[in-house]
């Protein structure tokens, strides 16, 4: 076993480090002050995972979309009821959530820290599927994808994704949906759960009044003497898919008062990881900030028209094997809205950034990233983002302070151009 | 102290509350507002939180707002309406980085106290012109910022039924509170958008803010006498208080509950039971809490466990209890065609406390969770003065250890008397069909 330390001296935030010898590293943010102590259990197995190689046989396997949510929830069901219980008997709450790339197990308490940290450590290593237990889950689950399809924010970007994508299995939605989900059966589970719930697939990230060693103790006593061989890196199958657009505009009507509008970006991903790939996410967070920001021209102008609101925004999302931007909000006339924003932009292509806008941005974004570590809850988020990416949190601020403006004109160039663009829009019915 | 907070009162009357904690990477500043409830003021006060936010002096624009915040390492400014009972609360909220943490040189927290005085006190204004019907000659918000913000009210408004779960419990609300002013939304009635101008508009806020009480709290890395100078630089402007706010308005349940069913194209429905408390907000607080953490504030609660696990019915099923108003609301989200089924559940789930069904054990996990999230409440800002308003409105504003010590004292007794002063009032069902 090994002990590090990543510290920030700015911040006054330092994360304990150990990694036990089947692979699974173990963080710690001891945050004295605060009464909540926050842990998380996570795998890098997300919706975009489903075809990949059985590491037992090495065929091919593809399973129905919607399965890594679906294994999530069947997670928390044991053979004597449901873990919730357990947590709630010890007064903490537990929860989980899936992502295209990853699912994060956790739990929030106040008290009783270590006995939540070993059922967390327990309910995750024991898959418990019958065919009952699973046919049962089909009816809550196929509640929440009802719910999904009501809500139009979420439409509006499951849309999008469809559009910008052909084959990327990032363009379908992470529930899957209700005809997916029927077909899943406890084998495909079991299956999916013996390939990525291996220790070198997976983290623990606790933050709260701890004691690090204590918890690497812990941990090392639950996890490292497990019987789940090494297996190396996970063969997963994603395809081949274009750097162009699959469709230009989606349009769905639906039951608002004002239509929706999302357009995205694609960026070309792939290859890069670590601090190379935090410093395009900076490069183009700060980009979108300064060109869509509320300090930014555009956005006051297009205010003052009554083209956007307050909700109008624009966010830079990068994962290894996909990335893009998505800039957008509710909007009276989307149409113009898009082409005004198209134009923005070939007209910033055209004579460049203003670098006091590219300042104002990094600024804010210093600000924001301080404020990242007052929450447990988002702190831990970013962390297990950044670590299945093969970044470290803290080198976000240094990405930040080393910016150059010429990084960020060169992202708008590369990145925001009209070929791999695509619309999305939700109509008032 | 009240509560967790050193209080301190400015000559004008204006309250000040501080909470210094090393804690947070941010300070944290609340304004605080009380309005009456009304329909005459309602959709006013919901708008001129918006026009606030446009330009205030030295800062002319809203660009000019966002850029000076960019410039304070991006400082959160916020300012909107909330219900808290049947005060309509305008809110001025600022949230700024701990300049030691981003290697600023100055204290990030002075600048912002003196931005949210500009705002609040020296909006821009455009002197005589003011005034739709001519004669006025007062001063006046800008003409043009009071019609675009007039504009994004209405489609604000309008935009209530984009989000079909909250939209539920509006509506149930609504139905069920309509000859009450907690009936009304806290961002007005749309159809009384188009009356207002900018003279009536500033009008009204000015005397508000001359005359209704007023919050400010603070929390943050400081110093209590320090934050109080900030605070009391800011705020002492001229006032002559006196303004009176109405108690809330308590209400019994009908006899029978109404039923109300509204039609939309939903992939899923939604059931919004309201019951209505019959207590003494003040002295039946910690019983009635946990009346809702058994019911179904939590996940091992009743609801949870019989809706969702037991009958799969629903992806969520829960309940919130607002002390203030005395409202306890169920929401879920269901198949269509299984109304009746959930809704037996439900109602038998209250039947059963009633009838003095409550377990040891379910008394045991929902003493825990209420004190697992009163504890957690105290890592974030926000909700520590969100809580704390809310004691401060019950007459109660106590620590967090007398609220834990309140709670380890509830019995079950007091659980099953209480269940019995909660009485369905109104079920509200969005459908498809």
């Amino acid at each position: 076993m090994q002990g590090d330390r990543i510290v920030s001296e700015t911040l006054d935030e330092r994360i304990h480090v150990r990694r036990l010898d089947n692979g699974l590293p173990v963080y710690v943010m001891p945050k004295k002050d605060y009464n909540k102590k926050y842990a998380t259990f996570a795998t890098k197995y997300g919706s975009i995972d489903n075809r990949f190689e059985d590491p037992r046989t090495g065929s091919v396997v593809e399973v129905p979309d919607g399965i890594a949510h679906f294994l999530e929830h069947k997670l928390f069901e044991e053979e004597h009821g449901n873990i919730f219980q357990e947590f709630a008997e010890l007064g903490a709450s537990a929860n989980a959530y899936t992502t295209y790339t990853s699912t994060t197990y956790l739990f929030s308490t106040t008290d009783n820290f270590y006995e939540c940290l070993r059922i967390l450590l327990g309910f995750v290593q024991r898959p418990y599927f019958t065919d009952e237990n699973v046919e049962k889950e089909k009816g809550i689950i196929e509640q929440e994808i009802r719910m999904y399809e009501d809500m139009p924010e979420v439409r509006v970007g499951s849309n999008l994704m469809r559009a910008l994508y052909h084959s990327h299995p990032v363009r379908i939605d992470v529930v899957g949906t209700v005809d997916s989900i029927r077909r899943i059966t406890k084998e495909m589970l079991y299956l999916c759960y013996e390939t990525f719930y291996c220790p070198e697939n997976m983290a623990v990230f606790v933050v709260g009044a701890v004691e690090p060693e204590r918890v690497f103790d812990e941990v090392a006593a639950l996890v490292d003497g497990r019987d789940r061989a090494r297996r190396g890196e996970i063969r997963r199958l994603y395809g081949d898919e274009p750097d162009g657009v699959k469709e230009g505009t989606v349009i769905q009507d639906m039951v608002v008062a004002t239509p929706l509008i999302e357009i995205g970006f694609k960026d070309v991903a792939g290859g890069v990881r670590g601090f190379d790939l935090l410093k395009t996410e900076v490069a183009s967070r700060v980009l979108l900030e300064a060109l869509f920001g509320r300090g930014s021209d555009l956005y006051s102008e297009l205010y003052e028209e009554g083209l956007v609101d307050e909700k109008f925004g624009a966010a830079y999302e990068s994962e290894l094997e996909f990335a893009g931007s998505f800039v957008g909000g509710e909007s009276k006339d989307p149409e113009a809205l898009h082409s005004r924003i198209m134009d923005h932009l070939s007209k910033a292509r055209e004579v460049g950034l203003r670098h006091e806008d590219i300042e104002r941005a990094r600024r804010r974004m210093i600000g924001e990233f301080a404020s990242l570590f007052n929450s447990p809850e988002k702190v831990s988020y970013r962390f297990n983002q950044h670590l299945f990416k093969g970044a470290d949190l803290f080198s976000y601020m240094r990405a930040l302070r080393e910016l150059t403006p010429g990084t960020v004109e060169r992202r708008l160039g590369e990145h925001l151009i009209d070929s791999r663009h695509a619309v999305s829009i939700i109509r008032p019915r | 102290m009240v509560g967790d907070f050193f209080p301190a009162t400015l000559s004008n009357g204006v309250r000040v509350y501080i909470y210094p904690t090393s804690k947070f990477k941010t300070n944290t500043v609340k304004v605080f507002l009380h309005n009456r409830l009304g329909r005459d003021t309602v959709t006013h006060m919901a708008l001129a939180p918006m026009v606030l936010k446009r330009g205030c002096s030295g800062l002319e624009t809203r660009k000019e707002i966002a850029r000076h915040l960019d410039d304070m390492y991006g400082a959160r400014f916020d300012a909107g309406v909330f219900k808290l009972g049947e005060h309509h609360m305008m809110q001025l909220g600022l949230e700024v980085v701990n300049h030691k943490y981003v290697g600023a040189g100055e204290d990030l927290l002075a600048r912002g106290l003196d931005f949210l005085r500009r705002v609040t006190l020296e909006p821009v204004t455009s002197g005589a012109t003011g005034g739709a019907a001519g004669g006025e000659t007062g001063p006046s918000f800008k003409r043009e910022y009071v019609e675009q913000e007039k504009d994004v009210l209405t489609r604000e408004i309008a935009g209530i039924i984009n989000e079909k779960s909250r939209y539920a419990v509006v509506r149930c609300v609504q139905e069920m509170c309509g000859g009450e002013p907690f009936g009304l939304h806290e961002l007005g009635v749309a159809e009384d958008i188009p009356s207002i101008d900018g003279a009536s508009l500033y009008g009204l806020y000015k005397e508000s803010l001359e005359t209704n009480p007023v919050d400010v709290c603070v929390i943050g890395d400081v110093d209590r006498e320090y934050a109080f100078d900030l605070v009391e630089r800011a705020f002492s402007f001229d006032r002559r208080g006196g303004g009176e706010i109405p108690g809330t308005i308590r209400k019994k349940a009908p006899g029978e509950p109404r039923f109300v069913t509204e039609r939309q194209a939903v992939n899923q429905g939604k059931l919004c039971l309201g019951y209505r408390v019959d207590a003494s907000p003040r002295e039946d607080l910690y019983p009635l809490m946990f009346y809702d953490g058994v019911f179904g504030g939590f996940v091992h609660s009743k609801l949870f466990t019989n809706v969702r696990e037991k009958a799969s019915l629903a992806y969520y099923a829960s309940s919130t209890y607002n002390p203030v108003k005395g409202l306890l609301l169920v929401t879920s989200g269901i198949d269509v065609d299984k109304k009746d089924q959930a809704f037996d559940i439900i109602c038998r789930q209250a039947e059963d406390i009633r009838k003095g069904d409550v377990s040891d054990e379910e008394m045991d996990y929902t003493r825990k969770a209420l004190v697992n999230r009163l504890r957690s409440w105290e890592d974030n800002p926000a909700s520590i003065i969100a809580s704390f308003l809310e004691l401060l409105a019950l007459g109660r504003p106590e620590t967090l250890d007398e609220r834990i010590a309140a709670v380890m004292e509830v019995t079950k007794d007091q659980v099953i008397e209480a269940a019995s002063r909660v009485d369905l009032d109104t079920v509200y069902f969005l459908t498809n069909k």
